[in-house]
């Protein structure tokens, strides 16, 4: 009855995915951790992002899960970015002294997946885009000022 | 409630009153018209009539259904909604509670005459039915007192949850920029809707900068200090870092002796500063317009990507 | 992890706001698992509350018949732990809650109860 098997890990690049959805009992929580472990260890994935933006609650042991993982995930030189901490049990967490230490937070998979990709040092259509827009502002840029 | 306090109106009482309302409403309805305490800027003839109208009807119903008997018998529940509505509404109007109240109690001066008129003679029955009547009164002006209290702590519980949520704007300079100006005293209740307020916006705007200006923050101890350090780790969990402007050197002083790491906050004196600096945390930089025109003019016009140079000579 | 979606609904049925309903979970299911984890078994007991001033509230109460908690004041301590863990969570708890109060003995076990108001 292992519940962690509920929850999916994805691979998408070089990034394993976790989308935690449920509610989670520690025993699950046990089971994620290895399981997300042995699918580094398996595809040798450069990052893990665990989105836990629909968990309502994150309590000690669920936090020390996460630094957990971050830290060995770091050990076999991946990065880990947990994202969606929500509102609430951000404070949460804060009023319990959980500092997550270790361990990357963004607010969505956006910006999980851009802090991953600034990691690995990869460049890819979306900087490309970004490059382009510039050039096109300094063109259209207004008139000329003259200084005083 | 101890039993003693039963109404035994009696049916010959009950019978009374319903044969003499009009009378009674029209009396009741003139007397409050008449009286000093009337306020007429909040309430209209109109619907002082129709008030006292079905005051006077339910309570009839309530005495006949239930043979006279107590106020907390069900019979009396639609009085009762009714008086809670009134009282409700006085209170938002801003009537004092003994105007309330004087209402309902005001009825006894209509009724007692009645009853005397009617039990002439019999005075030992009179009183007995006096005392009755005068006891339903009571409770019902209890009834009123009681939920105009609870009416107004409501209003002013929530004119103060308005006054904390205005009090405490956070705004969005920039995108992916919030601003948070932090004011006055900051005691536990508005610091924790300031969190609150921060961390939602953080949410619906997607930002990863807030800048927290503390310049108009009166005092700051260790309650205060406290209260920025948690929001700046929550802040921080869901993905934003935070700015700390409006530092006077004496604040600053002040936090280093509270012993708070300054290290891990960042921090300027001013909020321009701040700004600046979240902008280029943003991937984004503050240029004069002279200066990106000059760039615009170097840059390559041709449509391949070229890298441009800034050059010296104006 | 029932205790902690039971006492999510209560507090929710109370009229708790949001973050307190989450501090309330929170709560639960860290006493709880104390609970499991230094006692073995025990049981978690969750009434409503109302103040003097009016207000309502959620008294939780942890008990078990463990062996006791031996040094109460460095389990309060933040840091401290016996086992692995968060310093038993007790700390945390007491930061999240507006009472809290912890009678613990080796031969009557522990009972930790916590109260927020609304």
């Amino acid at each position: 009855m292992n519940g962690s098997q509920r929850i999916p890990i994805l691979k998408v690049g070089r990034v394993l995915v976790v989308p935690v959805q449920v509610d989670m009992d520690d025993q699950t929580v046990i089971a994620l951790q290895e399981r997300i472990l042995s699918e580094l260890e398996r595809t040798g994935a450069r990052g893990v992002l665990i989105d836990i933006s629909l968990l309502e609650m994150v309590d000690s042991f669920i936090g020390r899960m996460l630094s957990d993982i971050a830290s060995m995930a770091r050990i076999m030189d991946a990065r880990t970015v947990v994202v969606g901490i929500q509102p609430a049990v951000a404070i949460t967490l804060v009023e319990l002294g959980l500092e997550l230490r270790g361990v990357d937070t963004v607010l969505n998979v956006d910006e999980g997946i851009k802090l991953l990709r600034d990691e690995f040092g990869a460049h890819d259509e979306a900087d490309d885009e970004e490059d382009d827009e510039l050039q096109g502002e300094l063109h259209t840029f207004g008139e000329p000022r003259h200084h005083a | 409630m101890p039993s003693s306090t039963k109404t035994q109106i009696s049916g010959r009482v009950v019978e009374l009153l319903s044969a003499r309302r009009d009378e009674i409403l029209n009396i009741w309805i003139k007397q409050r018209l008449e009286s000093e305490d009337f306020r007429d800027e909040l309430i209209s003839k109109h619907e002082l009539r129709q008030q006292s109208q079905q005051i006077v009807e339910m309570l009839g119903r309530a005495l006949q259904e239930s043979d006279g008997a107590d106020f907390d018998e069900p019979s009396f529940d639609e009085l009762r909604v009714f008086l809670n509505e009134i009282s409700r509404q006085r209170a938002v109007k801003g009537y004092t509670p003994s105007e309330n109240a004087t209402y309902i109690l005001s009825l006894r001066n209509v009724v007692l005459p009645i009853l005397a008129e009617d039990f002439e003679g019999d005075t030992v029955t009179l009183v007995g039915e006096m005392n009755h009547f005068t006891r339903l009164l009571d409770r019902m002006g209890l009834v009123m007192v009681e939920n105009f209290i609870r009416s107004r702590e409501e209003i002013i519980r929530q004119q103060r949850a308005d006054m904390l949520e205005l009090s405490t704007p956070v705004i969005k300079v920039w995108d992916k920029i919030l601003t948070l100006p932090i004011i006055g005293t900051l005691d536990s209740r508005r610091a924790q809707m300031m969190t609150e307020a921060l961390l939602q916006r953080i949410v619906d705007t997607g930002s990863t900068v807030a800048i927290l200006d503390i310049t108009g923050v009166r005092t700051m101890d260790t309650l205060v200090a406290n209260h920025l350090i948690k929001t700046v780790t929550a802040a921080r969990l869901m993905g934003a870092r935070c700015i700390l402007t409006g530092v006077s050197p004496s604040i600053a002083q002040t936090m280093v002796q509270l012993g708070i790491d300054l290290t891990e906050i960042t921090t300027r004196a001013q909020m321009s500063d701040g700004i600046k600096l979240a902008l280029e945390m943003v991937g984004r930089k503050v240029v004069s317009a002279a200066a990106l025109s000059r760039l615009s003019h170097a840059a390559n016009p041709s449509t391949q990507k070229t890298e441009t140079t800034v050059t010296s000579d104006k | 992890m029932v205790a902690r979606g039971e006492v999510r609904a209560m507090a929710v049925a109370l009229g708790f706001r949001l973050i307190d309903q989450t501090r309330l979970a929170t709560v639960a299911s860290e006493l709880a698992r104390n609970i499991i984890k230094y006692a073995g078994r025990g049981q978690v007991i969750a009434q409503p509350a109302r103040h003097a001033d009016g207000r309502t509230g959620l008294r939780l109460i942890f008990e078990d018949s463990g062996r006791g908690i031996p040094n109460i004041e460095a389990a309060m301590r933040d840091g401290f732990s016996t086992g692995r863990g968060l310093g038993q969570g007790l700390p945390g708890s007491r930061r999240l809650a507006h009472e809290f109060e912890i009678v613990s003995s080796p031969e009557r076990g522990t009972r930790v109860t916590v109260v927020r108001w609304i």
